[in-house]
């Protein structure tokens, strides 16, 4: 836990001073009465700059090895799997559209990860992107993203 | 006094349509189901929803979002009393005395305890806002850019300062959320900026997309890793003989209860804070003043009362700001807050003048939805305990799947639901590490109007920022916002009432940084 702050707040202070820089890059000083469009957001990085020391020096000072960041590993495996099939799914999407895409996720995170029996899978994984089309592209009239390589779909 | 009545009744006039009612009662359900899912709350539901909602009329949209909003914390109650596992992290004081009365067989008289506290403080609440609401926004009328720069001050200083946890971890909160609404183009000067060279990000960093990241992708995450699901429940079944018998018993804490109400309502008008702080402030004082403190705890119907109607009441009150300054006065009244500005109405003085069948339809929808929420939900329990059956490896995908639609809306592209992912582990690494989420939703709100009354006062002042201070009534909102935001440190006593729980480690994720991270673990709240 105590390099996981420590990370996090190296994190804090690397984005304020990516802030800081971009914000002096379109002038964040005040000229002619009124403030350049970089004004604001500089001090407020100047300020997280400010934070994020001040978190980097209170992390340093924490006791190693506290606490762990997972208690153990199921609690990692969990993340990393949520997180990877929701990523996955976002690359398909790229590819192959946004709706060929939601049942290939919902169907092997139901599958693989959830273990559900086959016909619950099945039907899920169809019963739940097919009713979310239907809302958002023809009640709501949102087009939802097409993919490079967009499959004919029967609508 | 008769204008006030009249506002009400004009409001309700409005609500009662049977398209709007429907509306509401819909909501309750919608979020009652919500509150009932551990991954999700009122907050939550609401951004997830938002797609949905800001295609209705602004009017039926309210009243939609006051359904759920008060069907979430209801379902957040449910499953706090009966499996202790708080649906929402307003919902965790009334674990304290609420799961313990259901291990003794009383979780029927709990919840109704729970629903009618709640319904009744809401409804004295309703009444008080309808007082101050008129003449607050009349007096805001009078303030100039200063006056909003330092009364937004005020809703971050008080955000970092009550939220418990660490100033400097709140600080960082506030200042990311502002940074990223200065991402795009600049509003005054119409220049691009802090895009890091994409072109994706010209369109700046919506709140949408973080609220649905953060508090959906985020939560999920976080619930992936505790591993939440595993909890049997206790049988409840609310009959009228319950509703009755807690009714009489509440009779004998009406102190309780009217010190909670009143508190409540005042943590709630506070601008940034919400129903968790008051429910904690008012569980503690509850313990605090009561001839039998050590009774607390142990399954007493007064440690249910204190929390619930100090959570009601600071949420009617939280909205007190939102109608007549535009700052929301909680997380959920800043997900509102974006709800409006969506349908193109911006919330402040002006808004009760040029919209007054929004501004009271929504109150009034309040208070519909209140009692909607009691009807519909004191008799259908059983019904929503099922809800937790649903395994959690369904609920994950299927919210991936919303959140990312949800986030997509914004600006329909891929790049969007990208983000939503991005936010998501961005919003589980600062709950891990003790960030707090909601100050850096309310500054992610409030960002551009911050910056640019900011930057109005000091074209105002010609660059000299004495403006801030010269001006009185500026002047005194920065010296409160100075002490709130200072309160965490001259009043350690404070902790000592926050930390009340006896048996109890569960804490909400605002205040997880107060105590020590294992602790909080074992049991996970939200």
């Amino acid at each position: 836990m105590r390099t996981g702050q420590i990370l996090m707040a190296l994190g804090v202070i690397a984005f304020a001073i990516a802030v800081m820089a971009q914000a002096a890059s379109v002038g964040s000083r005040w000229v002619e009465g009124q403030a350049e469009p970089g004004f604001f957001p500089f001090w407020l990085g100047a300020l997280l700059l400010v934070c994020g020391a001040i978190a980097l020096a209170q992390a340093v000072r924490l006791s190693p090895g506290a606490a762990r960041f997972f208690h153990d590993r199921t609690g990692l495996a969990s993340v990393l799997k949520v997180t990877a099939t929701a990523a996955g799914m976002l690359v398909l999407t790229w590819l192959v559209g946004f709706r060929l895409a939601s049942i290939a996720y919902l169907f092997v995170y139901l599958r693989f990860i959830g273990k559900h029996r086959w016909p619950a899978v099945i039907a899920m994984s169809l019963l739940i992107p097919i009713s979310g089309y239907y809302l958002f592209e023809r009640v709501l009239q949102v087009a939802l993203p097409r993919g490079i390589f967009e499959i004919p779909w029967l609508d | 006094m008769g204008s006030a009545l009249h506002d009400l009744s004009y409001g309700l006039s409005v609500a009662a349509h049977p398209f709007n009612l429907l509306a509401g009662a819909l909501g309750v359900i919608v979020g009652t189901t919500i509150g009932v899912i551990p991954a999700l709350g009122p907050t939550q539901g609401a951004a997830l929803l938002l797609p949905i909602v800001f295609r209705l009329p602004p009017s039926t949209g309210l009243i939609f979002l006051s359904g759920l909003y008060m069907g979430a914390i209801y379902g957040g109650s449910v499953t706090s009393i009966l499996f202790n596992i708080p649906g929402t992290p307003m919902s965790v004081a009334s674990a304290f005395d609420g799961y313990p009365m259901a291990l003794k067989g009383k979780g029927a008289r709990a919840l109704a305890g729970s629903a009618l506290s709640a319904f009744i403080a809401g409804t004295t609440c309703v009444v008080l806002f309808t007082f101050f609401a008129r003449p607050l926004a009349e007096y805001a009328l009078t303030w100039g850019p200063p006056e909003y720069f330092s009364v937004m001050v005020l809703a971050y200083a008080a955000l970092a300062g009550l939220e418990g946890g660490s100033l400097v971890k709140s600080s960082v909160s506030v200042l990311t959320g502002l940074i990223l609404t200065t991402i795009g183009v600049d509003i005054i000067t119409g220049m691009p900026r802090i895009t890091f060279g994409s072109t994706d990000l010209l369109a700046g960093v919506k709140f949408l997309v973080v609220v649905v990241g953060m508090f959906g992708v985020g939560e999920l995450l976080r619930a992936a890793e505790e591993n939440i699901m595993s909890k049997s429940a206790l049988k409840a079944k609310v009959r009228l003989a319950d509703i009755v018998g807690a009714l009489k018993e509440m009779g004998g804490y009406w102190k309780t209860f009217l010190r909670s109400t009143l508190l409540g309502f005042w943590i709630g008008v506070l601008p940034g804070t919400g129903a968790t702080p008051a429910s904690f402030v008012g569980y503690g004082l509850a313990k605090r003043f009561s001839k039998h403190p050590e009774k607390f705890g142990t399954g007493d119907l007064e440690g249910v009362v204190a929390p619930e109607s100090a959570a009601a009441s600071a949420e009617v009150g939280s909205l007190l700001p939102l109608v007549t300054l535009g700052i929301p006065g909680s997380p959920t009244a800043a997900v509102i807050l974006g709800a409006l500005m969506i349908w193109g109405l911006q919330p402040g003085p002006l808004l009760m003048l040029d919209h007054p069948e929004i501004v009271w339809g929504f109150i009034a929808s309040m208070y519909i939805a209140a009692m909607l929420s009691m009807i519909l939900n004191m008799f259908a329990i059983p019904l929503w305990t099922q809800i937790l059956k649903i395994p959690f490896t369904v609920q994950v995908p299927l919210i991936v799947f919303l959140c990312y639609i949800g986030g997509y809306t914004e600006n329909n592209t891929l790049f969007t639901m990208w983000m939503v992912l991005l936010f998501g582990v961005i919003g589980f690494l600062f709950k891990k590490f003790g960030y707090p989420l909601s100050p850096l939703v309310v500054a992610i709100v409030l960002g551009d109007d911050t910056e640019s009354s900011f930057r109005r006062s000091l074209i105002m002042s010609s660059g000299d920022p004495s403006v801030f201070f010269t001006r009185p009534v500026s002047l005194f909102l920065l010296l409160l916002a100075l002490a709130l935001f200072l309160f965490p440190l001259v009043s350690p006593a404070m902790k000592r009432f926050r930390k009340a729980p006896p048996q109890s480690a569960r804490l909400p994720p605002e205040l997880d940084s107060l105590s020590v991270p294992e602790g909080a673990k074992e049991g996970r709240s939200r």
